[in-house]
């Protein structure tokens, strides 16, 4: 990743902070700022995944292709292949095991996307 | 229709319902994703009553809901039979020109859950929610469903959560375990009975001297499991922050069983309430997909649909948190 100066984590947080302090108190409109806080909110995930996104994307071809015995770096084509296993009943013996071995890597997609969600700061513990 | 074409129809059915009476403080209200909701008062010789006009969304429908009629027809059902909801004055006719709907009495009480939760008015009659919520459902369950409404069963209801969800094309393996641990771990058929379909913390109103004042939303109303009212009460996007309270985020879940088994008389099945939580969890997670989806023009979606379709990573793990041995959920 190339760290131009600002980076894209300043950039956004620019924007982030123009958002909240002056143009959120500007606003007449309650629903107009509500708005205002969903899009802070989706900065901070826009932020998020550029810093962790990489790796857990990372993490997941490498769970995904442990389970299937594959060897294949399009995450996508590896997500509908684990999907029609599931699918087809490939782990219908132990779907609990395989909840378990799914778990950790959707843990890290939901930091990017909500890492005060209540179940994680659960599992977090 | 704009508002003032609105208010000129409103006045005219209202008057032709309840005589000559005069609109006063008319104002339409947010809330009800599928709906589009008035509040106004009657003033007339009885002094003045506020009451709600709910409509169908003429532009965009998003959920499968009931006609309003038949909406209105289980929403006064619950009403005679005990429920707390609002009493239903009329139902509209193509006439009124004002689409599908109808007017009933408006309720006092709070329906925004952060503040149930979290407000310190709220703090007397918060632990007794859980179990009002069961009594509720017990008197809800007893009550004679329309014929006219479907009967939906587990299975019926997982083959549609599937075809939703692979509408889109996006596979996502644990949607996929999610749907086959359902199809694989379906309870057996209880009794077919009146089911809300909606029936969660956001569709009650809550006064600070009564508690739970009014159920909401009764659109989603079927012939089902009533183990599925329970399950879907318990989701933890329900609990809004409050984890370690199952039901709604107010209470636990033995609470609501014992005061359900108090008012039905049937013991509560927990297995089965658990499968129709999971079941909720999906349902949830395919809202939320379908909510960016469906709002995506030329790869676009407005920030409110964008930040939900980023909610399907939370029911994910809740999912997988239900379905892994030894996790506490």
């Amino acid at each position: 990743m190339i760290e131009e100066i600002p980076t894209v984590g300043q950039l956004l947080k620019s924007v982030a902070t123009l958002l909240s302090n002056e143009i959120s108190p500007a606003l007449a409109q309650q629903d107009l700022q509500f708005k205002v806080r969903i899009a802070v909110n989706v900065l901070a995930i826009i932020e998020r995944e550029w810093q962790q996104g990489p790796q857990v994307a990372e993490e997941e071809v490498a769970m995904v292709n442990a389970l299937l015995g594959t060897d294949n770096h399009d995450l996508k084509a590896l997500r509908a292949e684990l999907a029609e296993a599931i699918m087809n009943g490939q782990y219908d013996d132990d779907l609990s095991a395989l909840a378990t071995r799914l778990l950790p890597n959707a843990c890290s997609r939901l930091s990017i996307d909500n890492p005060l969600y209540s179940t994680l700061l659960e599992l977090q513990k | 229709m704009d508002n003032n074409q609105i208010l000129q129809r409103l006045t005219a059915v209202v008057e032709k319902h309840l005589g000559a009476v005069t609109i006063d403080n008319a104002r339409p209200l947010t809330g009800g994703a599928a709906s589009s909701t008035w509040k106004f008062d009657v003033v007339g010789g009885d002094g003045r009553r506020s009451l709600i006009l709910r409509c169908a969304e003429t532009e965009e429908q998003i959920s499968t809901g009931l006609q309003k009629s038949l909406e209105a027809q289980v929403q006064q059902a619950a009403f005679v039979g005990g429920v707390p909801a609002a009493e239903v004055l009329f139902t509209l006719a193509p006439s009124d020109q004002l689409g599908d709907g109808y007017v009933m009495d408006c309720l006092a009480g709070e329906s925004i859950p952060r503040k149930i939760l979290r407000n310190k008015e709220f703090d007397c009659v918060r632990p007794n929610l859980a179990a009002q919520c069961g009594s509720i459902l017990a008197r809800i369950h007893a009550l004679t469903p329309p014929k006219e409404l479907s009967v939906l069963t587990a299975a019926e209801q997982i083959r549609r959560q599937a075809a939703d969800y692979r509408q889109y094309n996006q596979p996502l393996p644990v949607f996929e375990l999610a749907l086959r641990w359902l199809e694989r771990n379906q309870p057996k058929q209880n009794n077919l009975t009146l089911v809300h379909g909606d029936f969660r913390n956001g569709n009650l109103l809550v006064t600070p001297e009564q508690g739970i004042n009014g159920v909401l939303d009764w659109e989603l109303a079927h012939q089902g499991d009533p183990m599925e009212d329970l399950g879907w009460l318990c989701v933890n996007s329900w609990r809004f922050g409050n984890r370690h309270l199952p039901v709604g985020g107010f209470g636990s879940r033995e609470a609501l069983f014992a005061a359900y088994e108090q008012a039905a008389g049937i013991k509560v099945d927990s297995k089965a309430v658990h499968f129709w939580e999971v079941f909720g969890v999906l349902k949830w997670g395919v809202i939320c997909l379908f909510m960016c989806k469906a709002d995506m023009k030329n790869d676009i979606c407005s920030v409110e649909r964008a930040a939900i379709g980023r909610r399907v990573s939370e029911t994910e793990v809740d999912l997988l948190t239900l379905l892994a041995a030894g996790v506490e959920s």
